[in-house]
């Protein structure tokens, strides 16, 4: 028999549990109990618990233990705060595990927009041209199109040619034509120069010079 | 000649030929490891070594008594109050972790990392993912309870040793190797094959055993990357989990990123499982437990590499 056949009650006993953060308790006594579960005890419960003063990663793994034991999702706004302090604070796989377990949507992470963004520019700026395919595959929002070629012409300026290629690859963006003939005209000035730049040799330049139309398959329209 | 004609021409020879081809040990060009190193190591095998003894012999070189101390004082090594004196560093840090900073410290020394051809691959980029594996290969064996956890901290940092070698030691073709990796979409071991006709685990057992590390260091270095079966060993099984959640935390080699992010659902994990029934693992819980060293990780990259 039904040890919390008052649903007051047994809305009353989970509501003590999720405020004491005793979720073993809690998880045995909806396992044991065929009530409904008082949704709005555990959303009150994931606001508290966003709000601790604890390490992101705690309130994290408390409310990821919340969802599984209730199965009762958040609510938007408060995932969406959830989401956008994983963005700013943790690391990808954090977001995978979120994106799972609440079943975050495409629209809220269109709300996070600018947050994605920044997150990409972080990437780009690491050199870590895979984690912009896996973002953009986590949330179906692209990195902008002006973002990108900022990024192409950055790695190409410091002699980055593996994170240009990584990064063409993983957007499928082209490099703008004009983007690469500023470059070789900025190349050909330094190496008429003859004086060593930002601590690389006439000879490096020459190096690279021969990289850079051999990875973007651009020509020097400069050239005589 | 190119080096892969030369590889085609010589298909039937083994691993150790295009090893010795590649780096030529007649004329000394493999690193070799301080002598202080040696003189440590046989000091710390001998257990009536008093902590004055080590102390002395570390004290040799100054500048890795300094390092040693700001490293023990880092968040990383757990600092609870300040160590002001060199022989308390020894009794804090234990002899063991001692050792494996000393031999961290002489490997950032070993390899310079002077080749501006490849910015992708500088130190601080190599040495923060060899950080975070060791130091998540050393937190995952303490939390499962595993002894010599300093032994699984020694194989995440070396795991990767065999990149550096390529690197220095062949950068052009090591380029290649990569752009070949994101060309074709295939994997780091693969491209290094078809480039050099060994891969970077073959080089780094190399050098393991030129260095004299132990069989269990030279099984993690060589199958790190290797499909789990009933022939892993648990140290391989931990310091492959400890690369996993390195390169997904952010500190893996640009090109080295994982395609699949969802760390809760590596084979590893199924592994451990099957083959540690009584840690009751909950895979989630240690993500989440372990997501938050990336700042720690980098104050020690940054000691380790200030001149």
């Amino acid at each position: 028999m039904d040890k919390y056949q008052d649903q007051t009650s047994y809305a009353k006993s989970v509501r003590e549990l999720v405020e004491q953060r005793r979720l073993t308790e809690l998880d045995q006594l909806v396992k044991s109990s065929k009530q409904l579960i008082p949704e709005t005890a555990i959303r009150l419960g994931y606001q508290k618990y966003l709000s601790l003063d604890l390490s992101f990663k705690a309130r994290f793994f408390l409310l990821l233990k919340l969802k599984e034991i209730t199965a009762i999702n958040p609510g938007d706004e408060l995932l969406l705060e959830l989401s956008r302090s994983v963005i700013q604070e943790q690391p990808l796989p954090i977001l995978v595990l979120l994106k799972d377990k609440f079943n975050i949507s495409v629209p809220l992470f269109k709300r996070l927009n600018k947050d994605i963004q920044a997150m990409y520019r972080s990437f780009m700026t690491n050199n870590q041209f895979i984690q912009v395919s896996l973002l953009q595959e986590l949330t179906e929002i692209s990195p902008g199109e002006e973002l990108v070629q900022t990024f192409y012409l950055y790695y190409l300026m410091n002699g980055k040619f593996i994170s240009f290629k990584g990064l063409l690859k993983e957007t499928n963006i082209a490099i703008k034509t004009e983007n690469v003939q500023t470059i070789y005209m900025l190349f050909r000035k330094n190496m008429s120069s003859k004086v060593p730049y930002n601590g690389h040799s006439p000879e490096n330049y020459q190096k690279w010079y021969k990289k850079l139309t051999q990875v973007t398959g651009i020509a020097d329209e400069g050239e005589d | 000649m190119m080096l892969q004609e030369q590889l085609g021409r010589t298909q039937s020879s083994d691993k150790a030929e295009i090893l010795k081809r590649l780096f030529n040990p007649r004329q000394q060009q493999l690193p070799s490891l301080p002598t202080l190193f040696g003189e440590l190591e046989r000091l710390l095998d001998n257990p009536f070594s008093s902590n004055r003894k080590i102390a002395d012999l570390v004290k040799k070189d100054p500048s890795l008594v300094s390092k040693i101390m700001q490293l023990s004082n880092s968040a990383l090594y757990g600092k609870r109050q300040e160590v002001k004196q060199f022989e308390n560093a020894i009794t804090y840090l234990g002899t063991s972790t001692l050792q494996n900073l000393v031999l961290q410290i002489c490997m950032v020394r070993l390899f310079p990392f002077n080749n501006s051809d490849l910015p992708e691959f500088d130190a601080a980029t190599f040495w923060k993912h060899a950080l975070a594996t060791a130091f998540y290969s050393e937190l995952l064996a303490k939390m499962f309870k595993f002894p010599q956890s300093d032994e699984f901290y020694l194989g995440g940092l070396m795991h990767d040793l065999g990149k550096i070698m390529l690197y220095q030691y062949h950068p052009d073709r090591y380029e290649e190797a990569i752009l070949l990796q994101l060309e074709e979409q295939i994997s780091g071991i693969s491209a290094e094959i078809k480039i050099f006709g060994v891969d970077h685990t073959d080089i780094g057992v190399f050098l393991a055993q030129a260095w004299q590390f132990s069989p269990t260091i030279q099984s993690i270095i060589s199958n790190h990357h290797s499909q789990f079966s009933n022939n892993t060993s648990l140290p391989v099984a931990i310091v492959s989990l400890g690369n996993s959640l390195a390169n997904s935390y952010g500190m893996g080699l640009p090109w080295d990123q994982p395609r699949d992010l969802a760390l809760h659902k590596l084979p590893v994990w199924e592994w451990i499982i099957q083959n540690q029934p009584q840690l009751d693992l909950d895979p989630e819980q240690v993500i989440s437990e372990l997501s938050q060293h990336s700042s720690d990780i980098e104050q020690s990259v940054s000691i380790l590499l200030t001149h």
